[in-house]
């Protein structure tokens, strides 16, 4: 084997071990990375565990790509490092609303409209398996177990004419979000 | 002496490594674009992806849905539709007149929405963004025109103008909440909206 063949070897070795984990590294943190980012943009000032009602979309808004305008968003990031949270969501106008969680690689783990909304308030617990597991919950109450101890919840609440936008804003200032003690 | 062989070695390990991660970053860039049209399904100008809100199992979907759909719920509870190009396959143009021709669609609510091509909403004169099953005026046979143009049309008026679309293209996602089975279980042959280019300037 002459020195160069062992040398342009070695070189391609190295290149393709490089390759190969930064490709892996790539492929396993960009969901996270994404979500971080997210995060950033929608958590910087109010923070994580508590819920951000954002006003009606605009050409100005600019959070995340392709909103809707016919649907108003209350978003929360959530942080179970300190325990389970729980949500109350109250009954709606009719209209279609729903809310679904987030994990903190993006995978979207649950996932509850308004047809499930049985009573005047709804009442959902999120926690990890262990947190749940020493929870004594109602048959009624809801509980939903999160993969990772961050994410997002995000509520999204259908204003189908103008006219509607008061009350539909009134009714989403009524979820409750706090946790369990 | 010593330290030119040192420089080599450093120049020669640096070259690989760097190599390497060029070929890995292209290798991402082609294999997830490649993966994310595989995914897609075509009903006319319409496109879909079953992947939007699914709970990912391997490492390039979930990525995949990381940078397409982020945020986006599963196909059984809405089925988001996105079109670039009217039916002849041209690209959708802020300079031409478009009419979307359809008619109610099997969901418990549905509406068609025009993006810049930045993917956000575009400022207009009279902020109109979509148009949806309840502020539609349908016409006298139950079906339903939305006229997309710069210029005021008397009724279903999307407008396309506006600084940041001028001159540019756009494109229109529709949105079925809570669809029937027969549209989330036959992506590709729901019958959907036709979209028909009219005059351009």
């Amino acid at each position: 084997m002459s020195p160069l063949f062992k040398k342009t070897l070695l070189w391609l070795i190295v290149s393709a071990i490089t390759g190969f984990t930064a490709s892996q590294i790539m492929i396993y943190t960009f969901p996270y990375v994404i979500m971080e980012i997210a995060n950033k943009r929608l958590f910087a000032e109010q923070g994580v565990n508590s819920i951000i009602h954002a006003p009606r979309v605009t050409h100005a808004s600019r959070a995340v790509v392709r909103p809707s305008p016919d649907l108003v968003y209350s978003i929360c990031g959530f942080d179970l490092s300190e325990g389970p949270l729980e949500v109350t969501v109250p009954q709606t106008n009719g209209n279609y609303w729903s809310a679904s969680a987030y994990a903190s690689n993006t995978d979207n783990f649950w996932v509850l409209n308004d047809q499930s909304l049985k009573k005047e308030e709804t009442k959902i617990y999120l926690g990890t398996a262990i947190q749940l597991a020493s929870l004594e919950l109602n048959q009624d109450e809801e509980s939903v177990i999160s993969p990772s101890n961050t994410g997002v919840i995000l509520f999204r609440n259908l204003v189908a004419l103008p006219e509607e936008f008061s009350i539909v804003n009134q009714l989403r200032r009524k979820t409750k979000y706090k946790p369990v003690n | 002496m010593i330290k030119q062989g040192k420089g080599r070695k450093i120049l020669f390990y640096a070259s690989a490594i760097l190599a390497g991660l060029l070929a890995s970053g292209s290798w991402l860039y082609w294999t997830l674009t490649l993966e994310g049209a595989k995914r897609q399904i075509a009903n006319g100008p319409w496109f879909t992806s079953e992947l939007y809100g699914a709970q990912a199992a391997d490492p390039f979907t979930r990525t995949t849905v990381a940078l397409s759909g982020l945020f986006a719920l599963a196909k059984e509870e809405t089925i988001y539709y996105t079109a670039f190009t009217d039916r002849s396959g041209q690209l959708l143009r802020s300079k031409c007149d478009y009419v979307i021709k359809g008619r109610p669609l099997d969901a418990r609510w549905w509406s068609i929405t025009l993006y810049g091509a930045d993917h956000f909403l575009v400022e207009n004169a009279i902020g109109r963004h979509a148009y949806n099953m309840k502020n539609l005026t349908m016409n006298e046979d139950g079906s339903f025109d939305i006229h997309i143009s710069q210029k005021e049309k008397d009724l279903n008026w999307l407008p396309s103008s506006g600084e940041t679309l001028a001159g540019t293209v756009f494109s229109l996602t529709l949105r079925l909440y809570n669809p029937g089975q027969s549209v989330y279980s036959d992506l590709p042959n729901t019958p959907l909206p036709l979209i028909e280019r009219g005059e351009c300037a």
